[in-house]
């Protein structure tokens, strides 16, 4: 009789809609990279001593650096190794211009932005108010501020700012990602620095599975604490991450994403980290942080385990006006959606709404939580691939794997739909950061993911729905300018939906800093409330659906804000 | 020297490999290596030998040496049915979903009222993310298990897990409760209802059933995991001192996962 214990180690399958549930049109991605004229392959330079830094890289942002009403699109790149310097030109960063045909213009040296080492991340934000987006590039070896001049050039600024991401003491840690918001909402977006492993290519040491030399676990090497830096209004930054506690939890991180998730009027941090507990940074309103994720519940998965935090969102996604998070994992992790209950607690849904069986199989690092089809629901994407590039080699599963899509069903339930997303959603890759915003001003939230030592995605939202939808271009006043921070509630004849300004999501890479709903069937928003960070609320009543409304704070609307 | 020949002759393969199953029940493993390298001496095509093989090399870490011994044992004997069960085994816990599904299928076929191959057919399939599949499987499995025994509750606990996994909290629920019965020790499965509990809302019973698993021989399920429940129900029902101390428990037991 054989006698072995059951190992159910794996639980993993693709949903497949539920009883009851009516056929909704499809979200549909069409991949225009070929014909958008973007060139550029992400290099990460791959070694034969597997340094971990290559299986890292690939931000991406979508921001409008010339006020043009286009997204533009930028890339991280890697640089050479061991020089760690970007040595020619096929290891620049890449800033791409929305011509505004489906058609972008590689504007990266006139633009000045090139870069220096070993990119990592990307963070957009106006810093100095002046109406411009700036761009924060986070790397291994080289953190860079680059300031926009507002004349389609950028000037690096890091070393006036203060912000080169150097720890006193500690010397250069090695960044993957950075976020802006407002801690202590003056009207100046600060900088926070996510850090990775205390790690150095000259002393990291090779490692290796059943003889095949691979990418080393990042429990082989120690955590690095995240940098807070607060904006001094004068192009300058201060390092106040001792100050704020933010240097007291150390960590392995990987995604940051902003919200007030208890309410206080203070914008919250979550960092997700790599085999080690997430930070929940509550912000104490006094220019510290305490971290909460262990009381709250988003430490851990739900089994008390810790797992591959990677890219991360934190959003409202049941519309109750609380944030919740999202952040992908690795295979056989699953990855987590922690609910917001309100009270300072988190509930671990991953399970309950289906998603358990359809992430633990897959490993992926760009996220977001985006209503793609406009029904009202928000949706999650996640990019997908595995760690290692000899991943079949190592653990017998594939290393490219395609982008998953899942359809939020409106009743706590999602539904895998990324086999109805289009061809794109077939194609597997090693896919790393994913940004998230209306690229040609349809309506419609587009993606692009980059692929390392491979062209990026443009992922076209295609969706043949007829759903309505408004776009909100938001501007501070007193407030920081991009509005970052800003609490946004919309009421609509089929009920009340809640989202964040915000430029922080996923892995490596910064999204666009409009606020998206989808209406549904509704062609009026009968009434838009902001809460702006310093306090100021504003309603707006009977605004037209189908519509990008700038909202300049406490001004009004500047156009389309009432019914035609 | 005929003494000598009579000797080596009255300890032949099958004597060694007695020996060395002998050996490998009693956990004596390096003994049994010795005697089932000197079974596969005289015999090289031995297939219990060579299965034993498989396994003690399962435990030395070897996957490589066991699937080769597992190889040479189906292809000398594609009627065994341990052979072929021991393949797939390894091939699914080397995560090779696709190579596991032939040995188990030919193992099921094999020996048809076993439920191991079908239990690990399930597990393959949900693996490989077919749901419809898996279900007909673990339901198969649950069939053919014997009743109220340890492995009718593993089977039982699995195939809730997975129903959990779809969000099938009320069907999940009902298959714990039926591994409770199979066997009333099995931790995992009091630890899987606590769960189900929690979600349906039923805090009382689900801390009633967490206390239980940490009551329970530690097999699976482990204390930190169970002390992380607890915390968080304790929590719900308001009892802060006793999530207090579970999660403190929870801090000084717990794991971390390897990437």
């Amino acid at each position: 009789m054989l006698n072995l214990r059951a190992q159910p180690l794996l639980r993993s399958f693709l949903e497949d809609g539920k009883p009851g549930q009516s056929a909704a049109s499809p979200i549909l991605f069409e991949n225009a990279i070929d014909t958008s004229k973007i060139d550029f392959v992400l290099k990460n330079s791959v070694s034969p001593q597997r340094y971990s830094i290559e299986t890292m890289t690939g931000g991406v942002a979508v921001f409008d650096y010339n006020n043009d009403g286009l997204l533009d699109i930028f890339f991280t790149n890697g640089a050479e190794i061991p020089s760690l310097k970007k040595s020619n030109p096929s290891f620049y960063n890449r800033l791409f211009r929305n011509n505004g045909d489906g058609s972008f213009t590689d504007v990266t040296e006139e633009a000045g932005l090139a870069g220096a080492g070993y990119s990592m991340g990307v963070a957009t934000g106006d810093y100095d108010n002046d109406g411009f987006v700036d761009l924060y590039v986070a790397g291994f070896n080289r953190n860079q501020l680059f300031h926009n001049n507002g004349d389609g050039t950028f000037t690096d600024v890091t070393e006036r700012a203060g912000v080169s991401g150097v720890i006193p003491g500690r010397g250069k840690p090695w960044s993957v990602a950075a976020g802006w918001f407002d801690y202590n909402n003056d009207g100046l977006l600060d900088l926070f620095v996510v850090n990775y492993l205390d790690y150095s290519i000259s002393t990291a040491h090779s490692c290796q599975t059943d003889n095949i030399v691979d990418y080393c676990s990042p429990n082989e090497y120690r955590g690095t604490p995240n940098i807070l830096y607060q904006n001094n209004g004068d192009g300058t930054f201060s390092d106040v991450s001792q100050r704020s506690h933010i240097s007291k939890y150390v960590g392995k991180g990987m995604g940051v994403a902003f919200a007030d998730y208890d309410g206080d009027g203070f914008t919250d941090i979550f960092v997700s980290n790599d085999t080690f507990p997430n930070f929940l940074l509550h912000n104490n309103g006094d220019g510290t942080f305490t971290d909460v994720a262990l009381e709250a519940g988003v430490a851990y998965n739900e089994s008390g385990k810790t797992v591959a935090g990677m890219g991360t969102d934190f959003r409202d996604i049941d519309n109750d006006g609380r944030p919740d998070i999202f952040h992908a994992a690795m295979y056989g992790d699953s990855f987590p959606l922690y609910r917001n209950l309100g009270n300072g607690q988190f509930e671990d849904i991953t399970d309950t709404t289906g998603l358990t069986a359809m992430t633990t199989r897959f490993t992926a690092w760009g996220a977001g939580i985006f209503d793609f089809d406009n029904d009202g629901n928000k949706d999650i994407f996640a990019a997908g691939s595995a760690i290692l590039d000899n991943s079949m080699e190592v653990n017998h599963k594939p290393y490219p794997l395609p982008n998953f899509l899942y359809r939020n069903l409106g009743n706590q339930m999602f539904k895998d739909v990324s086999a109805q997303a289009g061809a794109s959603f077939f194609a597997s890759a090693a896919h790393r950061g994913a940004a998230f915003g209306d690229i040609n001003n349809d309506g419609k939230v587009d993606i692009v993911v980059t692929v390392l030592n491979g062209k990026p995605q443009l992922l076209m939202n295609r969706s043949p729905n007829h759903n309505h939808w408004i776009i909100l271009k938001l501007v501070g006043v007193a407030d920081n300018r991009d509005g970052l921070g800003t609490k946004v509630k919309i009421t609509t004849a089929n009920g009340v939906q809640y989202n964040e300004a915000t430029t922080a999501v996923g892995y490596n890479s910064s999204s666009d800093k409009r606020v998206y709903f989808g209406l549904g069937n509704a062609t009026v928003v009968d009434r838009i409330e902001l809460a702006w960070p310093t306090g100021v609320k504003q309603v707006l009543k009977s605004v037209a659906a189908d519509q990008i409304l700038t909202i300049t704070e406490s001004c009004g609307p500047q156009l389309g804000g009432s019914l035609p | 020297m005929i003494w000598l020949l009579a000797l080596q002759l009255a300890v032949g393969p099958a004597q060694h490999y007695e020996k060395a199953k002998e050996d490998f029940a009693q956990q004596r493993l390096s003994e049994a290596v010795s005697e089932v390298d000197a079974a596969l001496h005289e015999s090289p095509y031995m297939v219990p030998a060579l299965i034993l093989k498989a396994r003690l090399a399962t435990f030395a870490h070897r996957p490589d040496v066991a699937k080769s011994c597992l190889i040479t044992a189906i292809t000398v004997d594609p009627t065994s049915e341990e052979g072929q069960f021991y393949l797939g085994l390894l091939y699914y816990v080397q995560n090779d979903f696709k190579l596991a599904l032939s040995p188990l299928q030919a193992a099921q076929t094999l020996s048809p009222k076993s439920p191991l191959p079908v239990f690990y057919l399930a597990m393959t399939q949900e693996a490989l993310g077919d749901e419809i599949k898996a279900q007909d499987l673990y339901q198969r499995a649950e069939d053919l298990s014997p009743h109220k025994s340890p492995q009718s509750a593993e089977i039982l606990v699995a195939y809730g897990r997975f129903l959990l996994s779809l969000g099938r909290t009320e069907d999940s629920i009902e298959k714990d409760r039926r591994a409770i019965e199979a066997d009333p020790k099995s931790r995992d499965a009091h630890y899987e209802l606590a769960k189900g509990l929690d979600y349906e809302g039923d805090f009382n019973n689900a801390a009633r059933e967490g206390e239980r698993a940490l009551t329970l021989p530690d097999l699976d399920t482990t204390d930190a995991q169970i002390h992380f429940l607890l915390a968080k129900l304790y929590r719900k029902l308001n009892e802060p001192d006793l999530a207090k101390a579970h999660l403190e428990k929870f801090q000084a037991a717990h794991q971390t996962t390897d990437k």
